[in-house]
């Protein structure tokens, strides 16, 4: 029982991070209907950036939000690249062109930063705590206390400005948006810029715990795919639930079944997710129009 | 003659050298990059059935790949299979995958469809690892190469197997997608709906489709196995899948060469990479082709468009890296990144399509000829039913709250044209929704020949006997005119897929042909059967639709607003076809605003409002009808004018606009304009280009010609957001508040360009928002509510104060009245006159002519996109013509 517990709440924690990637797909889906498949390359670079940071020297407090700057100008330099054109032309493009920004950062990544896994250092004690018969890291704390923290900074910046709520006006009705005056191509912009800083925000917290590589992100994206979709990628915060069950589950199955079955359950969901709720289980449902 | 010489003598070269290679070359290296080819072509074949022909974007082809690699490899290492079979369970295994698959991945579109298969083929690479004991996982799997037919196949013969079975494979592809099914594919993709609603099922289509591309990877992946003779789970990942769509994508999507040369430049590349003079040269002539094209587009257009400079960048980074980088093979997934993301912006057809294209051009490879025109008579059949065809008894449709249909009951009798009129959101359209099966009725029952319709299937009524056309064009765009009705041509397709895929289907395609064109002489498009849909001139696309309805040989056919956005002799071209349509014994139901057109055509009309019939009868009867003339042009009661004399200065101009959709030109030469602090109504019928004149004024849409003056300053060429900015506020039809949002928020973002935007504004709009309070009440009361849940007039309110929040120079008010009750359409009009009183200028839009003309100063009629009539707004109440404009 005591294992189960322990293996569900290590896992919880971990899908805390899956749930902010896929926060990150959110934020761009809600004003584009696009999201960035070579996010998890965000996520990496954004973390091998960190780490040239804290290597020249920088202190802890200072890297953090200079690796968040990077990360807004990476999900910028997406939207610019890999996205406008197609929404522009109002095709699905931007799934290719997405993926192939993917592989130019990927193969970028690892003659720059070698193929090798790089630790990733930070102030934060990994010396596990015991609370009721279960033991945390700090490490993992911090986890959930940054993910949870970005997300509720973001959500009160939707809510309390009027940038915001801008932001929540295109997603709602882009035309009507541009008749306010809001520029909807700025807010998708500053959507993808957001993104790019959630991605940035993922690869930090997590870097301590996975170390820092060019694929360290390959598994971790399909398992925020999967959680963006299960919820339903305009779920708000369902996605936080979606994935505290999906890291407990994979947790679980990784133990009774097998390490290398890890990535099945949430793959598993994934498909039964799009079979059965293709909006997610928290999603909206949509009215076919002629 | 000439095209098959060329056409197919192409292709027989090509094979016929590819077979020859061997005698001539001996090396070995040169002979195992050539299977690959073949192998790889199978593959890509295979791939472009869902990425070129489906057009969605599959993750998943190199989880087939493997699963037919280790299905082949096991039956030969376990089960001892020859080479036959051991490649026939391959196929099969990506087959049975495939449409597994395709099964829950089949309502799904874009984005959903891609990580559906991404998961899937990772999901696959896990097991393929982790089932050790039966694929020995990570270690690997040894695989013998089988006997065929008791020979042991050398390098030479098993190049010759490969190259056989991609031949066959190439013949068996070409079969398949020039016959119904390689139509189907391809509508599916255009539109799915309209796919269903022409009796083609999307269902098993799209099954089929991917199960067989994903049947042809299975085979590719037996030969991948006994080539390589060893199999590993991590050589079918992500990496294997991104390359795969490269090569699709350069080559060429939709294209059996494209596909052969994706495979080329799959295979080469990495020799490519790996000889560095090579390399710098094609990235040379790489980036020598970009700028070539982005000189020749700069003289034609004098800007740099992304789509010219991105490949030059691109290019001159890989020419840049061929010079620095110092081992190229490190850096190949950027080098294939770069190329494809050139080649996907600046070609998006592909190498081979745009090669295609130009070859086409250069041998003038004529087209395939056409049979002869069937007799009509032979394809629609005259019809001599009687009597009762359709009966609808208390049709209902709710929309959560919205009741769009509420209790039809209507009969259409055999043989009639049977006009549905109505002003703007009666639920006409939603009616006939309901009758073709893309809503299931909230309640009621409809009976077509005293059967119960299907409810809710587009594809069980179009079986059922009943064909519509779209409000919206719903054509396949990428096809031509003639293919677009072949899709939909009625039990024209009998012969099974195996005998189609070996070429059986010649005779009754011709027959489908020369039927559909048929219909298309019945519409008068004969001439342009060749013609992509996409290219014909809007009236044209309209016809063809009719045409492609037709061509289900329906009962009951369904004809959606055809005359929508038609100039006025495609109107009178239009009135022909539905006569001939109706002298073949065709029933027809006619949703139509050109009063007109109803009163040449109809035998019988069925007048809606607000959902529910208000009045039916003969033509004439109707426009008598003083509800009927009351719902279109607002109550009937004493009229009293409140005209005031009109400034000097026109706030906004307009003169000369031309705008439209596509290929249909709405506003043709509009002209006017508004003084500051008067009220301007713009009125007119339906589709007379009225909202359209709004959109184009606010930015949403862009002229095609002409010019819009605010104050005096030349705005038409802005984006909205600055033409909001220079104080141009929109109510827009259909209210379009931010429904998520509460009501004070919609306010304050009405406020946006000039409030702080971080801080303080809540405090600095304080004011603005009392005084919108002061005027409407009950907004106040609701401030904190979800915009969404108010009713209808108070949501046309909202509108109404988010647009004056701005502190406007002018106000555009686009059908205030639209889906309201009569009372709140009064309580809307009082707030109106309040406005005017208070001396804000206003643009209004209204359906409702005389509640419009009792408001403004000065009113102008728009009739086919231009000004017909102006003039005060008492002169106009006595213009006859006015009310011609909307009861014709």
């Amino acid at each position: 029982m005591d294992v189960i517990l322990q293996m569900g709440v290590s896992g919880a924690l971990m899908g805390l991070v899956y749930a902010l990637i896929a926060y990150g797909f959110q934020l761009t889906f809600a004003t584009s209907k696009s999201i960035n498949f070579g996010q998890g390359e965000l996520v990496m670079l954004s973390a091998f950036i960190s780490l040239t940071l804290t290597n020249i020297g920088l202190p802890y407090w200072l890297m953090v939000p200079g690796g968040l700057l990077c990360g807004v100008l990476l999900g910028l330099v997406v939207e610019r690249v890999a996205v406008r054109l197609a929404l522009e032309q109002k095709s699905e493009g931007w799934i290719l062109m997405t993926i192939i920004f993917g592989l130019f950062a990927f193969s970028a990544a690892e003659n720059i930063w070698g193929r090798d896994d790089h630790p990733f250092p930070t102030p934060i004690s990994s010396e596990p705590m015991h609370f009721f018969g279960i033991s945390v890291t700090p490490v993992e704390l911090s986890v959930a206390i940054g993910v949870l923290s970005v997300m509720g900074l973001i959500e009160l910046f939707k809510r309390k400005t009027l940038w915001g709520k801008a932001f929540e006006a295109v997603a709602a009705d882009r035309d009507a948006a541009e008749l306010m005056g809001i520029s909807a191509k700025r807010t998708i912009m500053l959507s993808y810029g957001l993104s790019g800083l959630v991605a940035a925000m993922a690869g930090i917290l997590v870097s301590p715990i996975t170390t820092v590589g060019p694929t360290m992100a390959s598994a971790l994206i399909l398992k925020a795919f999967a959680v963006a979709v299960v919820a339903g990628l305009d779920s708000g915060f369902g996605v936080v639930l979606v994935g505290l069950f999906l890291g407990a589950l994979e947790s679980l199955a990784s133990y009774y079944i097998g390490s290398g079955w890890r990535e099945a359950p949430g793959l598993i969901l994934l498909i039964l997710a799009l079979a059965m709720k293709p909006n997610g289980v928290f999603g909206k449902v949509s009215i076919r129009k002629v | 003659m000439k095209r098959i010489l060329l056409v197919n003598g192409a292709e027989l070269i090509a094979f016929i050298l590819l077979a020859c290679i061997p005698l001539v070359v001996s090396n070995s290296y040169a002979l195992g990059l050539l299977t690959l080819l073949a192998i790889y072509g199978i593959l890509l074949i295979g791939l472009d059935v869902s990425v070129g022909y489906l057009g969605q974007i599959n993750l998943g082809h190199a989880a087939f790949l493997g699963l037919g690699a280790y299905a082949g490899g096991l039956c030969v290492m376990s089960l001892g299979f020859t080479m036959l079979p051991a490649l026939l369970a391959s196929l099969l295994v990506g087959f049975v995958f495939g449409g597994l698959l395709a099964f829950p991945a089949l309502r799904l579109e874009g984005p959903q469809f891609a990580l559906a298969t991404l998961s899937f083929s990772a999901l696959t690479a896990t097991t393929l690892n982790e089932m050790e004991s039966i694929t020995q996982g990570a270690q690997g799997l040894s695989v013998d190469r089988p006997l065929l037919f008791g020979l042991q196949l050398g390098p030479q013969g098993f190049f010759w197997l490969c190259l056989a079975l991609l031949a066959l494979t190439w013949i068996a592809m070409k079969n398949l997608l020039s016959s119904h099914w390689g139509r189907a594919f391809e509508a599916l993709r255009d539109s799915p709906i309209a796919t269903d609603a022409m009796g083609v099922g999307v269902f098993r289509h799209k099954v089929a489709a991917f199960a067989l591309g994903s049947g042809l990877g299975g085979l590719a992946g037996g030969l991948y196995a006994f080539n390589f003779q060893f199999l590993q789970p991590n050589s079918f990942v992500y990496e294997l899948m991104v390359i795969l769509l490269l090569g699709v994508v350069l080559g060429g999507r939709k294209s059996l060469w494209g596909a052969f040369v994706g495979a080329c430049l799959i295979v080469l590349l990495p020799n490519l990479l790996s000889n560095r003079t090579l390399f710098e040269m094609f990235s040379f002539i790489g980036l020598a082709l970009a700028l070539v094209a982005g000189v020749l587009s700069f003289r034609k257009q004098r800007t740099i468009s992304f789509q010219v400079a991105a490949p030059i960048v691109s290019m001159a980074l890989l020419v840049a890296g061929s010079l620095l980088v110092e081992n190229t093979e490190d850096w190949r997934k950027a080098i294939f990144a770069l190329m494809l993301f050139s080649v996907v912006v600046g070609l998006p057809e592909g190498l081979m399509g745009y090669a295609e294209k130009q070859l086409t051009r250069l041998f003038k490879v004529p087209a395939r000829p056409l049979p002869a025109a069937s007799a009509l008579e032979a394809v629609l059949p005259n019809k001599e039913d009687k009597g009762l065809l359709l009966e609808l008894v208390e049709v209902k449709r709710y929309f959560g709250g919205i009741k769009a249909v509420d209790g039809v009951s209507m009969q259409v009798q055999a043989g009639h044209v049977h006009g549905l009129i109505g002003p703007n959101g009666s639920g006409k359209s939603t009616l006939v929704n309901v009758i073709s099966g893309l809503y299931a009725p909230s309640a009621g029952q409809l009976r077509l020949q005293g059967k119960e319709l299907p409810k809710g299937s587009l594809y069980q009524v179009s079986k059922a006997g009943v064909a519509r056309t779209f409000q919206n064009l719903q054509l396949f765009a990428e096809l031509s005119a003639l293919e677009n009705v072949m899709v939909a041509c009625e039990g024209a397709y009998k012969k099974s897929l195996p005998l189609v895929l070996m070429g059986f289907a010649y005779a009754e395609e011709k027959r489908a042909q020369a039927d559909s064109l048929a219909l298309l002489e019945l519409v008068g498009l004969k001439n342009d059967a060749r013609t992509k849909a996409k290219d014909l001139p809007y009236g044209a696309q309209r016809f063809l639709e009719i045409a492609r309805a037709l061509a289900r040989k329906p009962k009951l056919l369904i004809l959606d607003e055809p005359a929508a956005g038609l100039a006025h002799p495609d109107v009178q071209h239009l009135i022909e076809i539905v006569r001939k349509i109706s002298a073949r014994g065709i029933t027809t139901i006619l949703i139509e605003h050109h009063m007109h057109v109803v009163n040449e055509v109809c035998h019988f009309v069925t007048v809606l409002d607000e959902g529910k019939i208000i009045a039916q009868g003969q033509p004439d009867e109707i426009k008598r009808n003083p509800r009927v003339i009351e719902a279109y042009l607002g109550a009937s009661k004493e009229s009293s004018y409140s005209a005031r004399k009109l400034g000097d200065t026109a706030l906004l101009r307009v003169e000369n606009l031309h705008a439209g959709y596509g290929a249909s030109e709405v506003l043709t030469g509009a002209s006017f304009e508004v003084r500051a602090g008067s009220v301007v109504a713009l009125i007119g019928a339906n589709g007379a280009g009225k909202t359209t004149a709004m959109r184009v004024l606010s930015g949403i849409l862009k002229s095609t010609k002409g010019r819009v003056l605010l104050d005096g300053k030349e705005v038409q060429h802005l984006p909205a957001s600055k033409i909001a900015r220079l104080g141009l506020a929109h109510s827009p039809e259909g209210r379009k508040i931010f429904a998520p949002l509460s009501v004070e928020d919609n306010l304050l973002l009405g406020a946006y360009t000039r409030l702080p935007k971080v801080f303080g504004f809540a405090a600095k709009a304080d004011g603005d928002l009392e005084k919108i309070y002061a005027l409407f009440p009950r907004l106040k009361e609701r401030r904190k509510q979800a915009a969404g849940t108010l009713s209808g007039g108070e949501q046309q309110m909202l509108a109404i104060g988010r647009a004056l929040m701005a502190n406007p120079k002018i106000i555009l008010l686009d059908e205030p009245s639209m889906g309201l009750a009569p009372v709140i359409v009064q309580e809307v009009f009082a707030t109106i006159s309040k406005l005017k009183e208070a001396g804000i200028t206003m643009l209004l839009v209204e359906q409702f002519a005389k509640s419009a003309l009792e408001v403004a100063d000065y009113a102008y009629v728009l009739e086919h996109g231009r000004i017909a009539v102006e003039g005060t707004p008492e002169e106009l109440a006595k213009n006859e013509r006015v009310i011609a404009a909307y009861l014709g």
